[in-house]
C-alpha cells in the first residue's frame, strides 16, 4: 500500500509512537490525579501539555487543553464564548467543524455570519476580512491551511483585524500542527485548535486547544476531574476546567510521542521534506493532459502545506481514487474533504476532487508509481475523447 | 460465480453503505456484458486493464476492474435487500472461472 492520505490521518505512525503505546498498553492504568502511588498517567499529561506548548511556543502548558480532536476544540471555543447578538466572521475555506457550529448559532438566530471569500487557490485576503468588520463583531475564525488545497493563510495579518475589532480570534490549525510552524504569541490567537492524528502523529480521538487567556471560554462539559471534588461545581483550575471525565491516556500517550518525534526533527525539516515530495509530483502531473490541479503555486509555494487537489477530465474524482486504490493501492481521498464551500472558488467539480497528501514518510519511489498511476489514466481519459 | 465475502468499507451519512464484495473468480469481459442490462453502465475499456461502474437505480452502484475479483458496492437501504438482489445477480452468471486468488 502507498499511503497518500495524510492529511485526514498520517500513516504510518514514527517507531516511538507505536512502542509508547504499546508500553501503555501493557501497564496498569494511568489515573492523572486519581490514585494514590501512581502519578504516571499525570506526568504523560503534563509532558505533552509541556511538548505541545513547546511546539506552539505559548507560554505556559496549562494554556494547552486536550480534547477529543480538533472538532471538539473548534466546538469548545464556538460555544464556548458569549456570541448571542453580534457577528462573526469565518471564510470559504473552512472545514465543517466551523461552518456547522457556526451555522447553527446563525439558524438559531444568536448571530449574523459574514463568509470571506477565498480566491481561486484558497487563499484568504486579509483585507476582506477587514472589509467584513462590523461594530459588534465579536469572533474571527480561520483556517490556518486549506486541507483542500494546502493554501496556507496570513494569520498575523487577520489577527490584526481582529485587534481592531477588539474580536476573539480563533485559528483551526488541524491541518498545518506539526507541518507549518506557529508561534501562538507572534500570531496573536485568542485559540488554536489542533488534531492530534494528522501531522501531530498521534491517534484518532486527541487534540486539543491553545487557549491564551484562561477561563474565556464556559466549559463544553463539566464532571469529575479527579482533583477538588467536594466543589459542586466544576473547579476553575487550568486546564481541567476544561478536561472533565477521564483523560484518554493511551491517545494522550500517543500523541506525546508524536509531538516529541516532531520536535526531534524539526517542523521545518518536515515540511522541506514533504514539500519535496509535492512539488515532485506537481511536476510530473502538470505535464499531463487532463489532468487540473488546483491551488496556490500548484502546491509548490513555499508558504503553502504540501497537500495536492486535483481532478482529471471527464473523471469522476471518486473513481480516480478508486482505480488509484484498486491498481496500484495507492490510498488517496476523493471528494468535498468535508469543506464544502472553498470547491466553488478553486473551479473543482461538483463531487469535489481527488486530494494527494504526502507525510514526512512518504518516499520518492512511492511518490514515482503514484505519477504513472495517473498518467495511465490521464492517457485514458485522452482516448474517450 | 458466487459471492464468497462482503466487507464492509464505510457507512455513509445517507443510510447507504459501501462495501467489498469478494467474487469467487475474477471479473470478465463477459461477467461486464452481463451485468449491463441490469443498470446504466459505464464501460473504461482504455485502461491497462477496464474499468467499469454500473448504476442500479435504488438499489446499488457497482466499480470494478477487469480482471479483480474484489468489486466495489455502494449498496442502498435496505441493505440485506440490496445486497441479496445482486448475490441473486451474480448467481445467475454462469460464465466464472474460479479464481486463483482467494
Amino acid at each position: 500500500m502507498i499511503y497518500l492520505n495524510n492529511a485526514a490521518t498520517s500513516f504510518p505512525k514514527p517507531a516511538s509512537v507505536l512502542d509508547a503505546v504499546a508500553r501503555a498498553m501493557r501497564e496498569a492504568p494511568s489515573a492523572s490525579a486519581r490514585s494514590v502511588g501512581d502519578n504516571n498517567g499525570s506526568a504523560i499529561v503534563d509532558r505533552c501539555r509541556e511538548l505541545l506548548a513547546n511546539l506552539f511556543s505559548a507560554s505556559r502548558p496549562d494554556q494547552i487543553i486536550l480534547t477529543s480532536g480538533a472538532t471538539e476544540s473548534l466546538n469548545l471555543a464556538i460555544r464556548g464564548l458569549s456570541l448571542q447578538g453580534t457577528h462573526v466572521i469565518t471564510t470559504a475555506i473552512e472545514h465543517n467543524s466551523v461552518l456547522r457550529p457556526l451555522r447553527r448559532l446563525e439558524s438559531d438566530g444568536a448571530i449574523a455570519l459574514s463568509i470571506v471569500d477565498c480566491d481561486g487557490s484558497g487563499n484568504i485576503d486579509p483585507d476582506l476580512v477587514r472589509k467584513a468588520l462590523r461594530t459588534n463583531t465579536s469572533l474571527i475564525a480561520v483556517n490556518h491551511c486549506s486541507n483542500v488545497t494546502g493554501a496556507v493563510v496570513d494569520l498575523e495579518a487577520i489577527a490584526g483585524a481582529a485587534r481592531e475589532a477588539n474580536a476573539f480570534f480563533l485559528v483551526d490549525a488541524s491541518q498545518s500542527a506539526g507541518r507549518v510552524p506557529i508561534d501562538v504569541a507572534a500570531v496573536g490567537a485568542d485559540a488554536v485548535a489542533f488534531a492530534g492524528h494528522k501531522s501531530l502523529f498521534g491517534v484518532s480521538g486527541t487534540g486539543g486547544l491553545y487557549l491564551r487567556d484562561p477561563f474565556a471560554l464556559k466549559p463544553l462539559k463539566v464532571g469529575g476531574t479527579g482533583q477538588w471534588s467536594e466543589s459542586s461545581v466544576q473547579p476553575k483550575v487550568m486546564p481541567l476546567y476544561y478536561e472533565a471525565g477521564t483523560p484518554n491516556y493511551i491517545g494522550i500517550t500517543a500523541l506525546r510521542a508524536g509531538v516529541e518525534f516532531v520536535l526531534s526533527i524539526g517542523v521545518e525539516s518536515i515540511r522541506a521534506h514533504e514539500h519535496g515530495i509535492a512539488q515532485h509530483i506537481v511536476a510530473a502531473l502538470s505535464e499531463l493532459d487532463h489532468v487540473v490541479i488546483y491551488g496556490n503555486g500548484k502546491g509548490s509555494s513555499s508558504m503553502d502545506a504540501s497537500i495536492i487537489a486535483m481532478n482529471i477530465d471527464g473523471y469522476d474524482p471518486d473513481d480516480v481514487a478508486f482505480l488509484l486504490s484498486e491498481s496500484k493501492g495507492i490510498v488517496t481521498r476523493s471528494g468535498l474533504h468535508c469543506a464544502p464551500l472553498i470547491h466553488r472558488f478553486i473551479g473543482s467539480s461538483s463531487n469535489g476532487c481527488l486530494r494527494i497528501s504526502p507525510s514526512y514518510f512518504t518516499r520518492q519511489e512511492e511518490s514515482d508509481v503514484l505519477i504513472g498511476a495517473v498518467s495511465a489514466i490521464s492517457r485514458s481519459a485522452g482516448r474517450r475523447r | 460465480m458466487t459471492i464468497i465475502a462482503i466487507d464492509d468499507v464505510e457507512s455513509c451519512f445517507d443510510g447507504s453503505w459501501i462495501k467489498n464484495v469478494h467474487l469467487n473468480s475474477s471479473v470478465s469481459p463477459q461477467f461486464i456484458e452481463y451485468l449491463t442490462p441490469f443498470g446504466e453502465m459505464q464501460y473504461f475499456p482504455d485502461f491497462a486493464r477496464p474499468f467499469f461502474k454500473l448504476h442500479v437505480d435504488g438499489k446499488y452502484l457497482l466499480k470494478g476492474i477487469e480482471g479483480n475479483s474484489v468489486i466495489r458496492m455502494i449498496a442502498m437501504p435496505p441493505i440485506e435487500e440490496t445486497v441479496s438482489h445482486f448475490l441473486g445477480v451474480v448467481l445467475a452468471f454462469k460464465g466464472g472461472e474460479e479464481s486463483d486468488s482467494t
